[in-house]
């Protein structure tokens, strides 16, 4: 699955989160699954309110984990797994 | 004749046993004291703080035919054909009833020691060594509550009070068992060659009380035994994972699934401990609960 980069992708509804010190264990009762989210994948999850461009989200982690680069292969990996698991679209 | 059978037909129940199981009392009365010998060999005694809720009343009656009879109210009777097998299906009629009277907590394979003023889990999948390990820890000052099962409620442990399955490739690895004597009918209480031990009958002082949980170690067994047990911290999102790999939905759902296990790891110091040699384990462990409790001042 590739990104769309132009979209603005948003939490699926009824997603439930919850928050650890250092991740969120995240519900899906749509597919009765559990995921575990590291601090980056937390970061990633939390731009998808459906108002923020997936081309936005590498620069928006640059400047939260004050990176020398914009994190792009690790947002897109991120993205599409969280699309694949269904978590957002 | 079988030796328990009972020639004459059927006696009064004049043997009676109470029990006690976090908030559950069950009454168990037998015509056969071979039988209450065999369910007292299998019963932790163990001293336990809290009110009970429940309360059960089991029937054990002998048959002609040197089997049991086993009546619960509002259950079929069951049967079965000698005194050993009727104190089992007892035991885990016990034990099923009590998991019943926790819906909402989550039951988690762990066993639950205290060091200082430290309660920690022993988490780990079947033979990863748990109970050796706690039982093993008995003999290291560590206040040792259970070997196996744990109920997680809204941030608190309670450790389950059963006795400690020790397996027969198991009771070489602690070679201070060798100096106890030890009830006969404690040996083969779950299977052939185990020892279903009861720490009080060691002489160690064995309580139960609900607390919040300050360290978890996941066991993770290596494939050589005699190698060097490594100790590493965990991150909380992995040891969450970690943990609800080795434990059961509660009847309540999957929403008080995720809040105990979340809860448990978010307040608590988290390490994965690939476990080798038995005393290095314990080391690791002593290590790094004792170095937290000098910190705290505890």
């Amino acid at each position: 699955m590739s990104v769309d980069w132009e979209a603005c992708p948003r939490l699926v509804a009824g997603i439930q989160t919850n928050e650890i010190a250092d991740g969120y264990v995240v519900y899906d009762p749509n597919r009765e699954r559990v995921h575990y989210l590291n601090h980056t994948a937390v970061l990633v999850l939390e731009f998808c309110t459906g108002e923020v461009r997936a081309a936005d989200m590498p620069a928006r982690v640059q400047v939260a984990y004050d990176l020398p680069e914009a994190p792009v292969a690790e947002v897109r990996e991120c993205l599409e797994t969280l699309f694949q698991e269904g978590l957002v679209h | 004749m079988p030796r328990d059978a009972l020639p004459g037909g059927p006696r009064p129940l004049t043997v009676g046993l109470t029990i006690r199981l976090l908030s559950c009392e069950f009454t168990v009365v037998t015509d056969c004291p071979t039988l209450e010998r065999r369910l007292d060999g299998l019963v932790p005694h163990v001293t336990q703080r809290f009110a009970v809720s429940h309360r059960h009343r089991l029937e054990a009656r002998r048959t002609a035919d040197g089997g049991y009879q086993l009546h619960e109210e509002g259950r079929e009777p069951a049967h079965e054909p000698d005194a050993s097998a009727a104190a089992r299906t007892l035991f885990w009629r016990m034990h099923e009833l009590v998991l019943r009277a926790f819906p909402g907590s989550t039951v988690i394979h762990a066993g639950c020691a205290t060091r200082g003023s430290r309660r920690f889990l022993a988490a780990g999948a079947a033979n990863s060594g748990k109970s050796t390990l706690m039982t093993r820890l008995l003999y290291e000052g560590f206040r040792v509550h259970c070997d196996d099962l744990v109920l997680l409620h809204r941030g608190e442990s309670v450790p389950y009070p059963r006795r400690f399955f020790i397996r027969p490739e198991s009771v070489s690895l602690i070679p201070q068992l060798a100096a106890h004597a030890v009830d006969p009918f404690e040996w083969g209480g779950w299977e052939p060659g185990s020892l279903a031990l009861d720490p009080s009958r060691l002489g160690f002082e064995w309580g139960i009380e609900r607390a919040p949980v300050d360290a978890v170690f996941f066991l993770e067994r290596e494939r050589e035994a005699q190698a060097e047990a490594r100790i590493e911290a965990c991150p909380k999102y992995a040891m969450a994972a970690r943990l609800m790999s080795q434990s059961s939905k509660p009847a309540s759902g999957p929403r008080d699934w995720i809040r105990d296990i979340c809860r448990t790891v978010d307040r608590a110091e988290c390490f994965v401990l690939r476990s080798g040699e038995l005393e290095a384990s314990v080391s690791a462990i002593r290590s790094i609960l004792d170095d937290r409790d000098g910190a705290t001042g505890g």
